[in-house]
């Protein structure tokens, strides 16, 4: 799982019939550099669409998988490579000084 | 899942079998810089996606990748591992649109 | 398998099913010389790794998915090993 910030939500017209019901966020993963300073970018150029069906909105950090194991969850088959695991209220990170 | 520009297609004569019939879509995978946030811009790369849903070039579009692609309809037995499996209708950031593009 | 250092934990409380109770940790990869490589992971920890120390991190899923007993678990990343300081 990585850390990463929900920024936005993408809407479909047409999707994998599979699809329904879920949502889909916009996700800035968190750099090294976003773990050090939280005021710092997450970076860019790595957004990614995240499959959601926690509830998680924008300004939510979420823990999300990728890879095959983001298409675990589901009963039959879906195509998501890319799955909101859970919604994190706290971060402790405090690295050896 | 990653968002991506539709910039032309594929075509092939020979090919695997499990490929017949099959439209192939070249992409450019669309990201979202933090720093202008306002706009999707061209990341990098270049994909080759099945489609199934009936994308046309220029339009945005949803792909899946690796082994989870197979995971969409019909996709099962084919040997792929880029699939697009939505068409994009509109993209906030910060509640804002970036897509489709303002006139 | 990776090397990775704990450097902290996160909290949640609406998560996957098969997530519920178990504690996760901010794993710092690490290269062959113990500095910091990369972002960031988050992994299962069922060994209760303490803060700093260094661990082994197993990115296949089937590991996790037996250990939480749930087939359908997305985990994928889990503590398997922390490591015998030496110093």
């Amino acid at each position: 799982m990585r850390l990463g910030h929900v920024i936005g939500n993408v809407t479909l017209s047409q999707q994998d019939p599979a699809y329904r019901g879920g949502r889909f966020l916009l996700v800035q993963p968190w750099s090294a550099a976003r773990f050090a300073t939280p005021a710092a970018p997450s970076g860019s150029g790595t957004s990614l669409v995240v499959y959601d069906k926690l509830g998680a909105g924008v300004g939510s950090i979420i823990g999300y998988t990728e890879g095959s194991e983001a298409a675990k969850p589901f009963a039959t088959a879906t195509p998501v490579d890319a799955y909101c695991a859970a919604i994190i209220d706290e971060v402790f990170y405090q690295p050896p000084i | 899942m990653l968002l991506a520009r539709v910039i032309g297609s594929v075509v092939s004569t020979k090919k695997d079998a499990a490929l017949q019939g099959r439209k192939l879509l070249l992409l450019r995978p669309l990201v979202v810089d933090e720093a202008k946030p306002t706009e999707l811009r061209a990341g990098t790369g270049t994909v080759v996606a099945v489609d199934t849903l009936g994308a046309g070039e220029g339009e945005t579009v949803l792909y899946c990748q690796g082994s989870s692609a197979r995971q969409a309809a019909g996709m099962q037995s084919l040997p792929v591992d880029a699939v697009i499996t939505g068409i994009v209708d509109a993209v906030d950031v910060q509640n804002r649109s970036v897509y489709p593009a303002k006139k | 398998m990776i090397l990775a250092r704990i450097d902290g934990v996160v909290v949640s409380t609406v998560c996957h099913p098969s997530m519920a109770g178990c504690r996760t940790v901010i794993c710092q990869p690490l290269d062959e010389r113990g500095a910091p490589e990369g972002a960031p992971v988050l992994a299962l920890d069922a060994h209760g790794a303490g803060q700093h120390q260094r661990v082994l991190v197993s990115t296949d899923g089937a590991a996790v998915r037996a250990h939480v007993g749930d087939e359908h678990s997305p985990l994928r990343n889990s503590i398997i090993a922390i490591l015998d300081e030496t110093d």
